[in-house]
């Protein structure tokens, strides 16, 4: 088994693998998968998730479209992350019927193995576009500031871009060519609209 | 029965205040003269010019300040240097004052107990006749200050709990609270003040 590219899906699939408890951070995987799961420090990987954001205001220039180009940074990263991510989990599953079911992978398995819950509810037009809702999404559950509701969700918005990223790579990398984009007006809940592609 | 609540980082300011059942103590002033009010329930900032963000509108601990029984007017001011602490000499000192005092007087004891008794957390809680002090610093510099009064018996487990159940769960691991909260900026929020609030109402020393 070669060793994953991108630096953080093995923190995911050390996730889906067991619970959080200290162990190594090695990423290979031996041969012959005989190993006992690698595992991870849940705490670990929600630091590098907040520090992720930072980091891309951080290093972003001040010009006149820096919100822009954070958002695309993050939603590039996890574009890359999600393909990844969908290589190593549809490994061992049957082939997709169509897109319905795509979506559903997404939002059952993927969700399972990223956030530890399923999305709580899928809507559908049946013409192209899908809404998933999660009404307590993982990352906003500790997040608050001093100004209460509205700032703290204001200022959560940048974190929705990576998960967003993480959608579309997935969809991508099994054939579905679309656009996400993610919503929140009530912290813990978000929402994350699908429009995919007319081919 | 407990009075009040202070974290200091490590570099010396003070990130959290918060109290419940504060009032003048001597001589059963009740109602009258109320030169002082009680301190608002605000975070600080380590500018002397009163807080900006720290300044904002009461907390839930400020309900709880209402069953207090002592008609004190607590301050909906929204400036930091307008709250006074009340001191029972009738000097009136304002909250930023009050935690550098605070934060003097525990940083001198520690060291002295921490010379006397070795390489261990030497310094506990002190008691004087109004008042019992307990303190609990963690590894990384953060000092939990509790004051109630003199027959309760040690909070350091509150203190503990407080720090690894509410502290490292709302404000380490808040993504809006900037690491190492410069000036106190992203501990006084919502989640941690309402926890912290709720959870120290619910000890049973609470009332006693």
């Amino acid at each position: 088994m070669s060793v994953l590219p991108a630096a953080i899906s093995p923190f995911f699939t050390a996730l889906a693998a067991g619970d959080d408890a200290s162990s190594t951070t090695s990423t290979a995987l031996t041969a012959g998968g005989s190993s006992k799961p690698i595992l991870v420090n849940e705490s670990c990987l929600e630091f590098l998730m907040m520090e992720m954001v930072d980091l891309m205001y951080r290093t972003t220039a001040d010009s006149e479209n820096d919100k822009e180009s954070v958002y695309y940074k993050l939603e590039v990263l996890g574009y890359q992350v999600g393909q990844s991510l969908v290589e190593r989990f549809t490994r061992d599953r049957p082939r997709f019927g169509d897109t319905l079911d795509v979506v559903k992978f997404i939002c059952k398995d993927l969700w399972t193995i990223i956030f530890k819950k399923q999305i709580d509810n899928l809507k559908t037009n049946h013409r192209g576009v899908y809404v998933l809702q999660d009404n307590n999404f993982r990352w906003f559950l500790r997040m608050s500031t001093e100004g209460g509701g509205a700032e703290a969700t204001k200022k959560a918005v940048p974190y929705l871009w990576f998960p967003c990223g993480l959608i579309r790579g997935a969809l991508a990398n099994l054939g579905v060519v679309s656009v996400v984009i993610a919503e929140t007006t009530v912290l813990p809940q978000c929402t994350f609209q699908i429009k995919i592609a007319k081919s | 029965m407990i009075y009040n609540l202070y974290i200091f980082d490590r570099h010396c300011v003070c990130i959290f205040y918060i109290d419940w059942h504060r009032h003048r103590k001597s001589g059963g002033i009740m109602g009258s003269n109320n030169a002082g009010t009680t301190s608002t329930t605000t975070s600080m900032n380590g500018q002397p010019d009163g807080g900006d963000s720290g300044g904002s509108s009461s907390s839930p601990a400020h309900s709880a300040a209402a069953n207090n029984h002592l008609a004190s007017h607590h301050s909906t001011t929204s400036q930091l240097t307008s709250a006074t602490s009340m001191f029972s000499d009738s000097r009136l000192v304002n909250i930023e004052e009050e935690a550098k005092l605070v934060y003097g007087v525990v940083r001198t004891l520690r060291n002295l107990v921490n010379k006397l008794s070795g390489n261990q957390d030497g310094f506990i809680s002190y008691r004087t006749s109004n008042y019992k002090l307990h303190y609990y610093e963690t590894q990384t510099g953060l000092k939990f200050v509790i004051n109630t009064d003199p027959s309760t018996d040690s909070l350091r487990p509150v203190l503990r709990q407080i720090y690894t159940n509410f502290f490292v769960e709302y404000v380490v691991k808040n993504p809006l609270a900037p690491v190492g909260h410069p000036g106190g900026e992203g501990v006084n929020n919502e989640y941690f003040k309402a926890a912290v609030d709720k959870f120290v109402k619910n000890l049973p020393v609470f009332d006693s």
